[in-house]
């Protein structure tokens, strides 16, 4: 069974966890719909299941969450690039779980200069909640 | 003009940074080619037939004397010493190597420009009316709440990942000058009931589906109008389809949706995104509508002008072609051909961007803008300088006087650069505006539209005659559609028959544009008009005469 | 695009510089499509497309069909001969004063 390495908001790579371990897990194309996150919204965790990282409904999806008043934890499972990760916080995620094979090319120095270096955003003019505690 | 703040500075800078890391972690492996592709992208990096290329930013087409005198220096240092001005007011490098663009974009920070969003499934450069700000028929000029979206959906974290491009254009005239039914959002500026407002129109685009869009949200108050467009994009970004690139613009999901349903969702996801914007976003509206305030227009005799219209048919002719009235008198907005016969449509050289950058300094308050028609506006000319404009034109190869004429005709970079093309489209643009250059005047204005494949970058569907080029069994193939338009009554063309070769194409060209002199009602019957009241079946069968006697 | 037929060539572009690249006969990058690499077996080609296929070299790496005839070797389609030898000449807008386009 392939591994996972949970990568935080800070780009620190934290736990190893066999994936068959994550449950509960929901892939974005079931969520996408609106009807949907409702049901999601007293969870104490959620888990997105990203088949690629330019499926970039994940991000809509936490923001949407979060406005709607979602508490719990966010965890994306899927290969993000380090790139992303700036932009998965300000959607409100909390952790990515990615693949031992891609954090060996994406290491944890690429995940951790991403948030060292404080991202400016022009939206934070318009009070965008940057991460799940702020939420 | 709009001078960039602190944060635009540190922001653009900060992105060169981030794009020197991804290049280099993309030269380390650590990054795949898939990877790295969007990431490129999202800095107007492709890659072409025969090069690299890159797509700048010139947002809602406005650029300072300064910045093109830049422009010209970068295409001399990385590239081959000229650019490309495109229908959607950027400028295209077309040689550039990989390992020089981040000193490419880092030069471009220096001169206050990015090519960030000029490329991928992400928003793009906002487009708008060349003539902003000078236009008699506006309600106000639109361009500082172009900047405003642009600002908002710069770097957006919640939409750099979209189902496919998503392209904006806002218009304030009264006549549309920004195409804005051919995009994925349009915005219409007028006089709402308490100070502007915007209609917002969705779901146009063109490409391999053309579709005009739709009025869907009426007089939406300005303190209203990010929150729709964030609206928007979240319901497009959540339901749009990802599993086909052709169906995945939000045209398709809005067809697939209908107006009702789509507008449904916008709206049931609208109050808490209201909520996110603070006044903050206002407060940076009102400094924006203060940076955009055009320059103080001093008075000026009129008099040289017109001994000079009355004594220079050369420069009479001129005027009248490329000369637009001014919203503030004795000035006027001057729209300078980057079409001469026989030259690749919308290329400008080093030298020609540096003279109209002179120019620009010298009587034009600094300021210069990219038409979506491919062509350059010095948008505040006072009168009595035109004739020093001309003069100094003429010695550029600039001074064309053919502005919506035949030879003012749009060409998409076609197969001599792009790797998508299925047939070229510069030598047809060539050979049109070469071989009807002294017939010209007399066929009046006309607007043809060239694209070298159905990604419609050279707007075909929507020319008073759109020419496609094909790949019919290895042989270019070039398919004409008539009865095209843009503008409030925007319309996709109608497809005529089988397409021409090269040569059989210029045929059908002489024969439709007889059947237009001999049909017309009189000389003042514009082409658009005699195939709108005569309809297109006229003018097919005049396309296809000879043809179909043989 | 038309059905691939041998003989072909392997090319691709240079992922630095992005200019267009073809296999030569000892197996090194080259940009001359003359120079190029003729295979009559397009499986023999395949074979060959997927072992230089260094992605920290080139991207694209694809066989392109080229003409029978003996003598230089020409790319079989259009777009392929303007891969191979530039954009026409006329798309570069000529210094002032050389008005003379050649629009063929
Ligand atoms: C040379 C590299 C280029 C590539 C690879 C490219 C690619 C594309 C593609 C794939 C589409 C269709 C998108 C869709 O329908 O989903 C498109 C549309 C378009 N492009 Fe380009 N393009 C290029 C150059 C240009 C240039 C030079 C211009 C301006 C002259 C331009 C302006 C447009 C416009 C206006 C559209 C149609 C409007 C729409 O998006 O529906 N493109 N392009
Ligand atoms: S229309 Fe086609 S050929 Fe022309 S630039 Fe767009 S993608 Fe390339």
């Amino acid at each position: 069974m392939s591994r996972l390495i949970c990568v935080d908001q800070d780009g620190r790579f934290a736990t190893r966890s066999a994936v068959d371990s994550l449950s509960g897990t929901l892939h974005v194309s079931a969520v996408a719909p609106q009807e949907q996150w409702v049901e999601l919204l007293d969870q104490p965790v959620v888990r997105l299941k990203v088949d690629a990282f330019s499926d970039g409904r994940v991000f809509s999806i936490g923001r949407q969450l979060r406005l709607n008043g979602f508490r719990g934890r966010l965890e994306v499972i899927g290969d993000l690039l380090p790139d992303q990760l700036p932009m998965a916080v300000a959607a409100g995620i909390d952790v990515v779980w990615i693949s031992l094979e891609h954090a060996d090319r994406c290491d944890e120095s690429q995940w951790r200069q991403k948030r060292g270096k404080a991202r400016f955003g022009y939206q934070q003019s318009a009070n965008r909640p940057l991460s799940a505690s702020t939420a | 003009m709009y001078r960039y703040s602190e944060i635009d500075r540190s922001f653009v800078k900060e992105r060169v940074c981030q794009y020197r890391d991804q290049v280099s972690r993309r030269l380390s492996g650590a990054l795949t080619e898939d990877e790295f592709k969007p990431l490129r992208l999202m800095n107007g990096v492709y890659l072409q037939l025969h090069a690299y290329m890159l797509r700048v930013a010139i947002p809602y087409g406005t650029l300072s004397a300064h910045q093109m005198r830049g422009l010209a220096n970068i295409s001399e240092r990385w590239d081959k010493g000229y650019g490309h001005l495109t229908t959607r007011q950027n400028i295209q490098f077309n040689w550039p190597k990989l390992v020089d663009t981040p000193d490419i974009l880092n030069a471009l920070a220096e001169l206050d420009m990015h090519a960030i969003q000029t490329s991928g499934n992400t928003i793009r450069n906002v487009t708008t009316d060349h003539f902003a700000g000078a236009a008699l028929d506006e309600v106000a000029d639109p361009r500082p709440y172009a900047e405003w979206i642009r600002q908002w959906s710069t770097d957006h974290p919640e939409f750099q990942f979209l189902p496919r491009k998503f392209k904006i254009a806002i218009s304030a005239g009264r006549q549309d000058r920004a195409v804005i039914k051919a995009h994925d959002i349009g915005l219409r500026l007028v006089a709402g009931a308490c100070g502007p407002a915007f209609d917002i129109y969705i779901g146009g685009g063109l490409g391999r589906t053309p579709v005009v869009g739709s009025l869907v949200f009426k007089s939406v108050p300005v303190d209203r109008l990010l929150p729709h467009l964030e609206g928007i994009l979240t319901v497009y970004n959540l339901a749009g389809r990802r599993d086909n690139k052709y169906k995945a613009r939000i045209k398709i999901l809005f067809q697939s949706m209908g107006l009702e349903a789509f507008k449904y969702e916008v709206e049931r996801i609208l109050p808490r995104i209201n909520d996110t914007f603070g006044d903050s976003s206002e407060a940076q509206l009102e400094s924006l509508l203060n940076a955009f305030a055009i320059p103080t227009l001093p008075s000026r005799d009129v008099g040289p002008y017109w001994d000079a219209v009355n004594s220079r048919a050369d420069f009479k002719g001129w005027v009248k072609q490329n000369v637009t009235p001014h919203l503030k008198e004795g000035y006027a907005a001057v729209t300078v051909s980057l079409k001469a016969h026989g030259h690749a449509p919308g290329d400008a050289s080093a030298s020609q961007m540096r003279a109209l950058a002179d120019l620009a300094e010298q009587v034009g308050f600094g300021e210069l803008r990219v038409s979506h028609e491919q062509n350059i506006v010095l948008p505040h000319v006072a009168q009595s300088d035109l004739m020093a404009v001309f003069d100094r034109l003429q010695r550029e190869g600039l001074a064309t006087a053919n502005i919506g004429l035949v030879s003012d005709l749009i060409a998409c970079p076609g197969m001599d650069y792009c790797a998508l093309a299925t047939a070229r489209s510069i030598p047809i643009g060539q050979q049109i505006a070469l071989r009807y250059e002294s017939l010209e005047q007399e066929l009046g204005p006309l607007r043809i539209k060239i694209s070298g494949c159905i990604n419609a970058c050279g707007h075909h569907h929507v020319g008073d005659i759109g020419i496609l080029g094909l790949d019919k069994a290895g042989v270019e193939n070039y398919q004409i559609t008539l009865g095209g338009r843009t503008g409030m009554d925007a319309a996709v063309g109608e497809k005529m028959g089988p397409g021409f070769t090269e040569s059989e194409l210029l045929l059908a060209l002489d024969r439709l544009f007889s059947a237009y002199l001999a049909l017309r009602r009189d000389s003042n019957e514009v082409f658009s008009e005699t195939v709108r009241r005569l309809g297109t079946a006229t003018f097919k069968s005049a396309l296809y005469e000879v043809a179909d006697a043989a | 695009m038309a059905r691939l037929d041998a003989p072909a060539v392997v090319t691709a572009n240079c992922l630095l510089a992005g200019h267009v690249l073809y296999l030569s006969e000892t197996q090194e990058w080259v940009t001359q499509l003359s120079a190029a690499h003729r295979f009559d077996c397009l499986e023999a080609a395949k074979v060959m497309a997927a072992k230089v296929n260094d992605p920290s070299r080139v991207i694209g790496v694809e066989l392109v069909g080229v003409s029978t005839s003996p003598g230089e070797t020409v790319a079989r389609h259009y777009r392929e001969a303007i891969r191979a030898n530039g954009p026409g000449a006329y798309v570069f807008a000529p210094p002032i004063g050389e008005g003379d386009v050649s629009v063929q």
